[in-house]
């Protein structure tokens, strides 16, 4: 039994040697051997590219993208415009959930990502560390994609350690201050236009029984917004300094800003029950007239005009300066801006430059279908005058599209800080404001979080 | 048959595939977490050992005391609702004048079959403190008494213990109430006849005999408080801040929002660990001696 055991032990010891002699007699190779390899490996390339798109040879590819009842429009009809180009490519569509890139980091931690993916900010954070996407610095300008972009989004396909990881979809978006103006001329207020009047407007709207402001505050984007809308007021860098470690709240104007906006909170500026509400609740506070202001980013003003019609209005400046300071402390510094998003490639998918010029024109093409079917301005690209929407235009997004050049974006969205050990706790902290937390407390919990995230 | 028994190596045969089964869907992902638990992992590349840093970390870590508290909260609520209500209302059903049992029961064991997401939506906008209907009802009594009731850091967290056991209370009731009527009635009949109070029957004779199905109740009840996470999610998202985190809910925020999966398993080992504690101490202080007697003499006896 012993011998038996002993040769079978051998013989297994002998078929792995030789396995490994095989593998290491492979991995030497000279100098010519790696430059023919390589050639051989671009003309099989080169051959299957040509072959896709004469038809000749049937692949699929998976687009992981949103895919909602809003979206799928948009996404089918970039989805044709690829066809045009590849009419043998097929195509499967994975929607997106909203999970934090759950999925997609699953999914790249078991080698299963599709080949084309929407991706944010933190979705790249977690997979370029780990070489799961495809750096497209090359093809970002072989594809043309960067010709087609605004001057003022030309650095938008690059990340912060300075790779292409995207084909950028976004472009900036604003953090409104949307305001109900019948509320405001029913009641006979004034609409603020500085912080002395915005107290005053409030006031008297709880006096009236009116919310002054509603917001969903479960949301972090929402609150780290109404925090930029006034520390830009004295540093345009607003929470993206304080991320980055180039700025702290025991600094004068942020000292000044969160004083201001806690006197507000405690005076009663938003709804009871702010940092549980969701955003039908608080939209629906803001359309029924039950609020007068509502914060949101400009994506919503479609949804609200069909709500309120011309009564829907937004402040070109927050008025959330200094009284008689208005022009002077940044006007027109907006909370929001660019987010890192687009479309992105698997780093293993097979055959890398037929699938990111799938993914270039992809991207292209789901901006003009978006602004086809969704009524969105693309703020990155500009759209061909011969294209119309098939959904009217609202006025009001007309003029802030007109306005968006206009607007300064030095700070970001919370979920597009790759500080995410900032972000987090900060998001945490701003919750605790809105709940009874005060300034001083706010100042040196948030002066801790600089230092430790920095 | 007690031949069979009796050869070990059968045994181990039959029950090996089930065995390497449960091994590989349970146990491994378990030993995973243990062994990521000594990581510095971001959920992707393979990580770098760093010892127990992570655990230092983790009880240097304020909001760690903050969700470890929040579950033994969320666990007590779920014992006094689940389990000692619910044993209350099993008595009272047992009680023959009791009318419409059918009707009851049903009723109770609705919100269980309910998902999780519906129950959630529905009771955040009963709560929601302008337009929910529990302030609502008491604007009209006339009551100046207002709640944020998930805003409020001192209460949301029993608002959301209370959510959880009354979705799942039907769940426990069923149980218990199998559980009495399975119990002879002989039993019953006999402690009347010797002139045994309701209440002297109900203590005497039908608790002690439920005490296995209430220690399995009570062991659903505290792991359950401990493993809450759905509700939070729904509800608060953890919030105001952080005040109503639990275990689960710092694990989801380690792995997913600063991708420190590393740091993730850690905390997921504590809570196993305190999933442990609470199972053991739970079997301990109710468990039957006389039947682990009789158990232990059979053993013996077969040897």
């Amino acid at each position: 039994m012993k011998k038996k055991m002993l040769s079978v032990i051998m013989a297994g010891a002998m078929a792995v040697s030789m396995l490994a002699g095989c593998s290491a007699g492979s991995g030497i190779q000279d100098g010519d051997k790696k430059i023919q390899d390589e050639e051989e490996q671009a003309r099989i390339v080169e051959t299957k590219q040509e072959r896709t798109k004469q038809g000749e040879a049937k692949r699929t590819l998976k687009i992981f993208s949103h895919y909602g009842e809003e979206e799928k429009p948009a996404i089918d009809y970039a989805v044709s415009k690829v066809k045009e180009k590849y009419p043998n490519l097929e195509f499967e569509i994975e929607a997106h959930p909203q999970d934090d890139g759950q999925t997609l980091k699953t999914r790249a931690a078991t080698g299963d990502l599709p080949d084309i993916m929407h991706v944010n900010a933190g979705d790249v954070a977690a997979l370029s560390t780990s070489g799961s996407l495809l750096v497209l610095d090359e093809y970002v300008k072989s594809t043309g994609y960067e010709d087609i972009l605004l001057d003022s989004a030309k650095d938008t396909p690059y990340y912060t350690d300075g790779k292409a990881y995207i084909f950028p979809d976004g472009g900036a978006q604003a953090l409104l201050l949307y305001y109900n103006k019948r509320v405001f001329e029913e009641n006979g207020i004034k609409i603020p236009e500085n912080y002395e009047e915005l107290k005053e407007a409030s006031e008297k709207l709880i006096e009236k029984d009116i919310i002054p402001c509603s917001i969903f505050a479960k949301e972090g984007f929402v609150i780290g917004g109404f925090f930029d809308m006034f520390a830009m007021k004295y540093n345009t860098g607003g929470l993206k300094a304080l991320s980055e470690g180039k700025a702290h709240a025991s600094d004068e104007g942020y000292t000044k800003a969160i004083t201001k906006m806690i006197d507000l909170v405690d005076l009663g500026f938003f709804e009871a029950g702010a940092t549980s509400t969701d955003y039908e609740t608080a939209q629906s506070l803001f359309t029924t007239g039950q609020a007068a202001m509502f914060i949101n980013g400009d994506w919503d003003i479609s949804s609200l005009t069909e709500k309120l019609g011309d009564d829907l209005g937004y402040f070109e400046s927050y008025p959330m300066a200094d009284a008689g300071k208005e022009n002077e402390q940044n006007p027109y510094a907006f909370a929001g801006g660019f987010s890192y998003e687009g479309v992105a490639v698997s780093a293993t998918t097979e055959d890398p430059d037929l699938v990111a010029d799938v993914a270039a024109i992809f991207a292209e093409e789901s901006i003009i279908g978006g602004y086809i079917y969704q009524a969105k301005i693309p703020k990155i690209i500009s759209i061909d005058p011969d294209i119309k929407p098939e959904i009217e235009i609202p006025e009001l997004s007309i003029k802030e599209g007109e306005e968006i050049s206009k607007m300064t974006f030095d700070t970001t969205w919370t979920h597009a800080l790759p500080n995410v050990e900032f972000s987090t706790p900060f998001v945490e902290t701003l919750q605790e404001m809105l709940t009874g937390m005060d300034a001083q407390e706010v100042i040196d919990t948030i002066d801790d979080l600089v230092d430790s995230a920095n | 048959m007690n031949k069979m028994l009796a050869d070990k190596k059968t045994i181990f045969i039959f029950t090996m595939p089930c065995l390497l089964f449960f091994g590989l869907i349970a146990f491994y992902p378990v030993l995973q977490t243990g062994i990521k638990s000594f990581y510095d992992w971001d959920g992707l590349t393979g990580g770098t050992f760093v010892g127990i840093d992570n655990y230092i970390k983790l009880f240097q870590d304020k909001l760690f005391a903050r969700s470890f508290k929040n579950g033994l909260l969320v666990a007590g609520v779920l014992v006094l609702l689940q389990v000692i209500v619910g044993l209350f209302l099993t008595l009272l059903l047992l009680d023959k004048r009791i009318k419409c049992k059918k009707f009851i029961k049903t009723s109770f064991f609705i919100p269980v079959v309910l998902s999780v997401t519906a129950v959630c939506q529905l009771w955040s906008s009963i709560l929601n403190p302008e337009i929910g209907l529990i302030n609502r009802v008491l604007e009209m009594l006339g009551s100046s008494y207002q709640q944020d009731w998930l805003s409020d850091k001192s209460i949301a967290i029993f608002v959301i213990a209370f959510v959880n056991a009354w979705q799942y209370m039907g769940y426990e009731f069923v149980i218990m109430y199998s559980s009495a009527n399975a119990i002879p009635s002989e039993y019953i009949e006999a402690s009347s006849i010797d002139g045994a109070s309701r209440w002297q029957t109900n203590f005497r004779i039908i608790i002690p005999m439920m005490k296995d199905t209430l220690r399995t109740c009570l062991i659903f009840a505290v792991t359950g408080g401990f493993n809450i996470y759905a509700q939070m999610q729904l509800l608060t998202q953890g919030g105001p801040g952080t005040a109503t985190y639990s275990l689960t809910y710092m694990t989801f925020r380690s792995a997913f929002k600063l991708r420190k999966y590393g740091y993730g398993c850690t905390v997921a080992v504590v809570l196993i660990l305190q999933c442990l504690c609470a199972l053991m101490l739970i079997n301990t202080l109710l468990s039957n001696k006389e039947e682990e007697g009789k158990r232990r003499w059979r053993k013996r006896s077969v040897q």
